[in-house]
């Protein structure tokens, strides 16, 4: 589904959410139960990229300054081999301190498997899917590799989604926050 | 050595987000060490993106 907040006066927002919310398979309703997790392919389009995947993953990430600002929760997970891997493809930008610290101050960096330095980024992501999942979680795995989470897809409370997707998130949040949707409108800016 | 680069991401002096006057999103600098804040930085269009893009394409890291 191709939907854009461009454009669209902030009172005609809440179509769209009611939209997204009757979506088979869509993002699960329970936010307080739900947590998210995003891999190396969000970093990558995040950074370096410019198609409109990747410009709702920068607009998902300018999402999450504001709700640290508003002290509101809303768990976002990386697994540190998601950034180990990102390393090994020689990232520059992965040595950078800002990037270090933006990246620490938006999302929980976290390391699924002590013991283990050399997992799989993916393998990562479905072991922290999988524990969380036992405790009753939703988890929403954002990515643009869908490929790689074929086979956790069929767990129950798994969601795998892609940037554009959580446009849903977006426009719930921009129904609060005006300036986010100035944000999203740079991004998206051909009205 | 795997450790070690693990090691690297375990950053404790993290941004907090605030906001001036305008109503504009910021970034605030803590000092490592303290609690004092010692610098306040307004996000250009409220973007944490486009102000890390900038200072990765400034230091030639993009």
């Amino acid at each position: 589904m191709l939907l854009t907040i461009r454009c669209i006066p902030m009172v005609t927002l809440k179509p769209i959410i009611n939209l997204f919310e009757q979506q088979k398979g869509s993002i699960p309703k329970d936010k307080d139960k739900t947590k998210y997790i995003i891999d190396k392919s969000f970093i990558e389009a995040w950074i370096e990229k410019n198609d409109d995947d990747s410009k709702h993953a920068k607009v998902f990430s300018d999402l999450i300054a504001f709700i640290k600002r508003k002290k509101l929760p809303l768990d976002v997970f990386i697994p540190i081999d998601c950034l180990l891997a990102l390393k090994k493809d020689n990232k520059k930008y992965v040595e950078n301190e800002d990037f270090k610290r933006i990246i620490s101050s938006l999302f929980t960096i976290i390391e699924v498997d002590p013991e283990d330095s050399d997992l799989k980024q993916e393998e990562s992501i479905k072991i922290l899917t999988k524990a969380y999942v036992t405790q009753g979680y939703n988890i929403v795995i954002i990515t643009l590799n869908e490929k790689l989470y074929e086979d956790i897809k069929k767990v129950s409370n798994v969601y795998i989604k892609k940037p554009d997707e959580m446009l849903f998130i977006i426009a719930c949040f921009c129904s609060m926050f005006p300036e986010l949707t100035q944000v999203y409108e740079t991004w998206f800016n051909s009205c | 050595m795997a450790k070690l680069d693990k090691e690297e991401w375990l950053v404790s002096n993290l941004y907090d987000f605030e906001e001036n006057e305008e109503g504009n999103l910021m970034i605030v600098k803590n000092e490592t060490h303290s609690n004092i804040s010692v610098i306040k930085e307004t996000l250009p269009n409220n973007s944490i993106t486009k102000y890390l893009v900038k200072r990765l394409r400034d230091r030639k890291q993009l």
